[in-house]
């Protein structure tokens, strides 16, 4: 289980975080819709540290009139083992042949109620200083909906995976 | 977001050449960020959904086992440890098309809920010190497998 981290990664990560935040998304202030069908906004995205951080510092009730959430949500207790490490996470089958009801919890968070996205991708693109193409893959996804946060309170919001 | 210099299609490690994410969170949330509900447009009705971000910070772990061991590297197979370096990412995921229709009840896991297998696209690209990447145009073929749906898992699994 990797819960324990490298400091040195988290301080980098969490003060490359907050320079972006801080030059690209200060002034964003798109309102909050609590609909269905959801609007779409190119930047969206929020600081899981700095999202940490503010919970620590004032824990309270997300009614859902934020924008972004500000409590964790725990992760699902199980997952997949790749390299011989537990990540919290099962990804998507590498076949389409797989049935569909035979997929794993496709959610990573628990204590959940919500929307799912989940897609495995593999395809190609270019690079800086490759002449041919290259590979990539993409595994990724959202959640968005009711969850129990690590505070133990109801909260809403939504979550990428990347 | 992994890249690689091997054939398209695979995604052999030791031809990894960047792995991007935002990290491995406080008690092992994998890879996920809080994001505003903007983001995400889902119609599961009609099998629809998008996922839209521009400049993502994330941080490049060069590949897989670097990024799961915060730059320790591995002994097996040998990966030598490699600092990871700051990136954005922007991305625009399009699912689209029912292929299968599924009600799932899984006990043992403790979720249950209504998906539906679909077709996706992906629109990305990675910029970072020295490095960017863009995405060929949004192939449909290049879908392995993409699911939406609606579901409820941990203590909503046993309250519904």
């Amino acid at each position: 289980m990797i819960n324990q981290k490298d400091s040195a990664w988290d301080n980098l990560i969490a003060k490359r975080i907050s320079q972006h935040l801080q030059q690209f998304h200060a002034a964003d202030s798109a309102t909050l819709r609590r609909t269905f069908l959801r609007g779409v906004a190119g930047l969206g995205i929020g600081s899981w540290f700095l999202g940490a951080q503010r919970a620590q510092a004032s824990p309270r009730r997300d009614d859902g009139d934020e924008k972004i959430a500000t409590v964790l949500p725990n992760p699902i207790p199980g997952g997949a083992m790749p390299l011989g490490i537990l990540v919290h996470h099962f990804p998507l089958p590498s076949s389409a042949a797989t049935p569909l009801d035979s997929i794993n919890d496709p959610s990573e968070i628990t204590d959940f109620n919500g929307f799912i996205g989940d897609t495995h991708i593999r395809g190609a693109g270019s690079g800086t200083g490759f002449a041919s193409p290259l590979a990539y893959q993409t595994d990724m996804g959202f959640m968005q909906g009711e969850y129990i946060g690590q505070d133990g309170r109801h909260h809403h919001g939504t979550f990428c995976f990347i | 977001m992994d890249i690689y210099t091997g054939p398209v299609g695979q995604a052999n490690l030791t031809q990894q050449i960047h792995d991007y994410s935002p990290g491995i969170g406080p008690k092992g949330l994998f890879w996920i960020i809080p994001v505003s509900q903007e983001s995400v447009m889902i119609d599961l009705d009609n099998a629809r959904a998008s996922l839209r971000l521009s400049d993502v910070p994330v941080m490049d772990a060069h590949d897989l086992a670097n990024a799961l061991t915060g730059g320790k590297g591995l002994a097996n197979p040998p990966i030598p440890p490699i600092a990871p370096v700051p990136a954005t990412v922007s991305f625009d995921i399009e699912w689209s098309g029912a292929l299968a229709e599924a009600k799932i009840v899984n006990e043992a896991e403790n979720f249950r809920g209504e998906y539906v297998e679909t077709g996706v696209t992906i629109n990305w690209s990675a910029h970072q010190a020295g490095f960017d990447f863009v995405s060929e145009a949004p192939n449909p073929s290049r879908n392995i497998y993409s699911v939406l749906g609606h579901e409820q898992n941990g203590f909503f699994f046993h309250t519904e």
